[in-house]
């Protein structure tokens, strides 16, 4: 049954194939709203003809063979599974958007580019300095394996604006409630990174415990920890990275090579603050404020 | 609570009236409904306090596990034990206990100090089996019953972790990772205050219970003894009722139900009393009719029994006839009444029979009897049986004379049959018989049984089989094998010897018939057995008569054969003694010449042999030519005498010392191949008896041939004598030899012509037969006596010269 739906959903991909073709196929991994915001991005910088399909819908579909058939000019890869999904192709130029650390996964790949979903540690840093005006020490509580490179970015530009940088080490998320007993009285801003083994809901709520109770602020990388209790968090903006690759795209199809086009990071991002936590931990956002668009 | 009702109700009478059953059956149905009511109220109650109770450990182990989930996540002590202690404020929890998923028991606070650490030992392998099922099972809650506590488990769950960096963004893409237990809480609340609030409760239904009992069985006893008083009336209406009084009426009160089974009941007293009187008057009349139709059923019958039949008085009038008698009287069946009978059937002027009716009259007892009336010229059985009124007097009788003249007759024919047939039996000398198939009993047998058996009647009768023990021994089993056949029905004929108690032998020609029923079943066996000695005996003699005349044909074959045969034998036989004569002559002349010869030339041979034995030889071989030459010529005429019969001589005065040493002397060499005790026993001063010595020299060779014949070694004697019986008037030869002996069915063949023991060596069976025929022609006899093994002995008797 399965497979006979298969059968009858390709011939129908085929049919509309052959009806009109499309410029670019966009194979985005997750519904949801981030990503819809960049593809809608993409599409208000790039005017060429788009198809979306949705990689949960394709489940079981060879996505190499639907390539070959559909014959798109360019390929717009939204997440990490969608590019691992698309990878293989290695006739049609890749462009991928909202995929955190690329490297491992495009390895090289001479015909995929696209705009990174990290944001660059500086500007991190550069929220710590207007959250204090005299920061000393940033504890920041890693994985080596995930995101090591990232801490040795960090401690780089930390050094150059002054900042001492605290970085603990923890191989699971069982050593994350001792490393920050081991902080408590020594930093004064608690930088979150989006490492998957630090984070987790319970290490969530031990870092916004810990931050109360220290009156320590943190600082996140997603707005919805600021909803749940950090003092900020630098959010990505899904439209503007979805711009940012479209303008990508549109040179490749106007004839850029993507070799000349390396892949890039988000180049904006949102500031989002928790005023309520700020107050009860004494920290004025009068500094952030200035940047922040008024709703 | 039921057993208190019997002793405070104070109506209940001896005998279970309805109005006790209905207050009874109230009583009951209120004491169930009541108590019923009280257990649904008590086990509901019990069931939502308990309830509330597991509700609100449930709660509390979730809070708990909520509450926790940090604590146990980094498995820090004072935090840990900061959540357990927050659930301990709680007046019911008797502790908490917080433990890792693998079973480790976290922390485990307990209201009662020290009791934490002996609960942890004693109860940590069942805490194991519920984590399991916890593990297995996450996210709901679970309680175990005590005796004296409940305890409610929990499980501790944390969110997932992040399996990608892009999810650590968005809050929405987590929704299909799944949740994980990372521990287990325990709390235990106190069930104590729980069974003291059921206890009272429990308290409480009993008391509500009896408090509704009293006025409600009141209430019961004063509705039944209302709705049973209507009854009661009704019921003593009923009784007068049953007791037959059928005007009794209750009074009606009301207008309800009871009142208006009053009224029905008045108007169905009403309707009884009605049918009463008409179900009297139809009996009436039916019974009337039954007593009419039985009087003319009883009439027809009456007149329709082909018996005669009167009934009469004690003076011998008629009070009724029947038709058959009036008819057979001649009078009318009306016109009877009132006459006697006894001149009607009689003529006469008084009874004669009716003697019998007189007795009757005086003692009361039936006559019963057969009677020729001659005025009707038929036999009757007749009955006089009394008719007594009901004080037992006797007022009359009941005359009943039954026609058996047919019957007479048919009777008379049969005994003059019978007796025929027993004259026939009786007289004939033929057995008639009849017997059952197995013979075990004589169901007939004629007298002459006693004649031809010689035994009685009566013990045949006593013993049937007896009859076998008569049979001769030899035909017993032919007679056995008959009577085995008779069992399957079929007829048979057998002819068998019985030997009668006196020793004498009959035969008997016995033949059997089945009996057979309609249905062919054999029922039993008749037949005629019938003396035939007689006919056996002429029936013997005509085969002896008949063996003879063979006899005699075959020697008349036998003589013209040998005169034959003496014929041709003779022819040669001349010959060689005329040649024997010769060569005797000639041997004479030879036998100088040969003498020279053997003088002057020395030995020489002659047929292998030297000269001198052979002059020896020879003339005893020619001499022996010679007689046996003669003995040819004597057999030849011995045989030619034996076929002429009688033709020979007899008239010589033989010497038979002289005959018996002839023989010896001629079978000298014969005698001396078979025995080395050869004797003559020559009687001295024989007389000469009568005969042809050469024939009887002949017999004599004969006898001593099969006598040296018959010895089995050398060893054996034979003897032969002579002696003479002067007064008897004859000489006898006597060959007594020691040989095998015979049998005496050979003994008694012996002198048949060709009957030989011997036809493999060379016999004849003439020898003997010839032997017999010479002795026969001298009118002597021959004589064997014979035993085998102990030998034989031979007399020839013959009769002396001078009697001649």
């Amino acid at each position: 049954m399965k497979r006979l739906f298969l059968v009858i959903t390709a011939i129908i991909l085929l049919g509309s194939t052959a009806a009109r073709a499309h410029d670019v196929l966009i194979i985005q991994g997750l519904r949801v709203k981030p990503y819809d915001e960049a593809v809608r991005g993409f599409r208000s910088t790039c005017d060429a003809a788009t198809r979306r399909l949705y990689l949960p819908d394709m489940e079981g579909t060879d996505i190499t063979r639907l390539i070959r058939e559909e014959k798109p000019r360019l390929i717009l890869a939204v997440g990490a599974d969608a590019l691992k999904k698309v990878r293989p192709v290695r006739n049609v130029p890749i462009v991928y958007l909202m995929v955190v650390n690329p490297q491992p996964i495009v390895k090289g790949n001479r015909n995929i580019t696209g705009i990174a979903m990290n944001l660059p540690p500086e500007k991190f840093l550069d929220l710590v300095m207007r959250l204090s005006p005299r920061p000393k020490v940033v504890g920041i509580i890693y994985d080596p394996a995930k995101t090591g490179q990232l801490v040795k970015r960090a401690q780089q530009a930390a050094r150059a604006r002054g900042i001492e940088i605290m970085a603990r080490d923890v191989g699971s998320p069982k050593e994350v409630p001792e490393a920050l007993n081991g902080m408590k009285g020594v930093i004064d801003t608690l930088w979150m990174l989006p490492d998957t083994t630090v984070v987790t809901p319970e290490t969530v709520e031990l870092f916004l415990l810990a931050s109360q109770e220290n009156r320590v602020p943190v600082i996140a990388f997603a707005a919805k920890y600021v909803e749940m209790g950090a003092v900020a968090a630098l959010d990505i903006d899904g439209v503007d990275q979805g711009k940012q690759a479209g303008e990508m795209a549109a040179r490749i199809l106007d004839g850029t090579a993507v070799t000349d086009l390396p892949g890039a990071e988000a180049r904006s991002a949102t500031v989002k603050v928790n005023r309520n936590v700020a107050r009860k931990i004494g920290i004025s956002l009068d500094n952030i404020d200035r940047f922040i668009p008024k709703p | 609570m039921v057993t208190p009702m019997r002793t405070i109700n104070p109506f209940i009478r001896p005998r279970k009236s309805f109005r006790t059953r209905i207050f009874l059956f109230l009583t009951l149905l209120i004491l169930i409904i009541s108590t019923a009511f009280t257990i649904i109220y008590v086990h509901h109650e019990t069931a939502d306090h308990k309830e509330q109770l597991i509700t609100q450990g449930d709660i509390l182990a979730r809070l708990l596990a909520y509450n926790s989930r940090l604590a146990v996540f980094a498995e820090h002590a004072d935090m840990l034990r900061e959540a357990a202690d927050g659930i301990l404020q709680n007046d019911q929890v008797l502790s908490a206990t917080i433990f890792s998923v693998d079973g480790k028991m976290l922390v485990d606070r307990s209201r009662r100090a020290g009791e934490g650490s002996a609960r942890e030992t004693a109860e940590l392998p069942a805490v194991a089996g519920i984590l399991a099922r916890i593990r297995e099972n996450s996210r709901k809650t679970f309680h175990v019953e005590k005796a004296d506590c409940v305890e409610c488990f929990a499980p501790v769950i944390a969110g997932p972790g992040y399996t990608s960096p892009e999810s650590l963004y968005f809050s929405d893409a987590q929704a299909e990772q799944k949740d994980q237990t990372i521990g287990v809480v325990r709390v235990v609340l106190d069930k104590r205050e729980l069974n003291a609030r059921l206890h009272t409760l429990l308290l409480t239904g009993l008391l509500m219970a009896t408090l509704f009992l009293v006025p409600a069985l009141f209430i019961a006893y004063i509705v039944t003894r209302g709705v049973t008083r209507p009854l009661s009336r009704l019921m003593a209406g009923a009784r007068t009722l049953e007791q037959g009084d059928l005007s009794g009426r209750i009074p009606v009160e009301t207008e309800d139900e009871l009142g208006m089974v009053s009224h029905a009941f008045n108007s169905m007293a009403e309707t009884l009393e009605r049918r009463e009187a008409e179900k009297r008057e139809l009996e009436e009349k039916l019974l009337q009719a039954q007593q009419m139709k039985a009087k003319e059923e009883w009439e027809r019958t009456f007149d329709t029994v082909p018996d005669l039949i009167a009934i009469l008085d004690e003076e011998h009038r008629i009070v009724r006839v029947n038709k058959t008698m009036a008819d057979r009287l001649g009078v009318n069946k009306e016109a009877a009444i009132g006459t006697r009978l006894y001149p009607l059937l009689h003529d006469g002027d008084c009874p004669r029979e009716f003697a019998h009716l007189s007795t009757l009259l005086a003692n009361g007892a039936t006559y019963f009897g057969e009677i020729y009336e001659e005025k009707l010229q038929s036999f009757f059985l007749v009955t006089v049986s009394p008719l007594l009124n009901s004080d037992g007097n006797v007022t009359g009788s009941v005359y009943v004379a039954r026609d058996i003249t047919g019957r007479k007759q048919a009777e008379d024919l049969l005994q003059k049959a019978e007796e025929r047939f027993r004259l026939i039996a009786e007289t004939i000398v033929e057995v008639i018989w009849m017997t059952d198939v197995d013979v075990t009993q004589i169901l007939y047998i004629s007298p002459a049984y006693a004649q031809v058996w010689g035994r009685s009647l009566e013990s045949l009768h006593e013993n049937p089989r007896s009859f076998i023990d008569a049979v001769h021994p030899e035909d017993r089993k032919l007679m056995l094998n008959v009577l085995e056949k008779q069992k399957t029905g079929e007829p048979y004929e057998l002819e068998y010897r019985i030997v009668r108690p006196d020793g004498s032998i009959r035969w008997i020609w016995d033949r059997g018939y089945p009996v057979r029923e309609e249905t062919g079943e054999v029922t039993c066996y008749t037949g005629v057995a019938q003396d035939i000695t007689v006919h056996k005996l002429a029936e013997e003699e005509k085969r002896a008569i008949q063996a003879k005349l063979v006899q005699t044909n075959k020697m008349t074959s036998l003589g013209l054969l040998v005169s034959g045969l003496a014929h041709e034998v003779n022819n040669p036989n001349n010959n060689i003694k005329l040649t024997a004569h010769l060569l005797t002559k000639s041997w004479k002349d030879i036998l100088p010449v040969l003498e020279k010869q053997y003088r002057e030339e020395g030995d020489f041979t002659i047929g292998g042999l030297p000269f001198p034995r052979m002059r020896e030889a020879l003339p005893q071989h020619i001499a022996s030519v010679r007689e046996n030459s003669r003995r040819i010529e004597g057999i030849i005429r011995n045989l030619r005498d034996f076929a002429r019969k009688g033709a020979a001589n007899m008239d010589f005065a033989a010497d038979a010392n002289m005959i018996v040493s002839v023989a010896a002397s001629l079978l000298n060499s014969q005698i001396k191949q078979h025995t080395r005790h050869f004797k003559l026993d020559l009687g001295e001063d024989m007389p000469a008896v009568r005969g042809n010595p050469q024939q009887l020299e002949q017999v004599v060779i004969n006898l001593i041939m099969n006598a040296i014949q018959a010895l089995p070694d050398k060893d054996r004697k034979v003897v032969v004598s002579t002696s003479a019986d002067r007064e008897g008037g004859f000489a006898v030869i006597t060959v007594d030899d020691e040989g095998t002996g015979m049998p005496a069915e050979v003994r008694e063949r012996v002198c048949e012509p060709f009957f030989s023991t011997k036809l493999d060596h060379g016999g004849t069976g003439l020898g003997l037969a010839i032997s017999n025929f010479i002795i026969k022609e001298h009118k002597g006899m021959l004589e064997f006596e014979s035993e085998p093994g102990k030998g034989t002995t031979v007399r020839v008797k013959l009769p002396l010269a001078q009697n001649a």
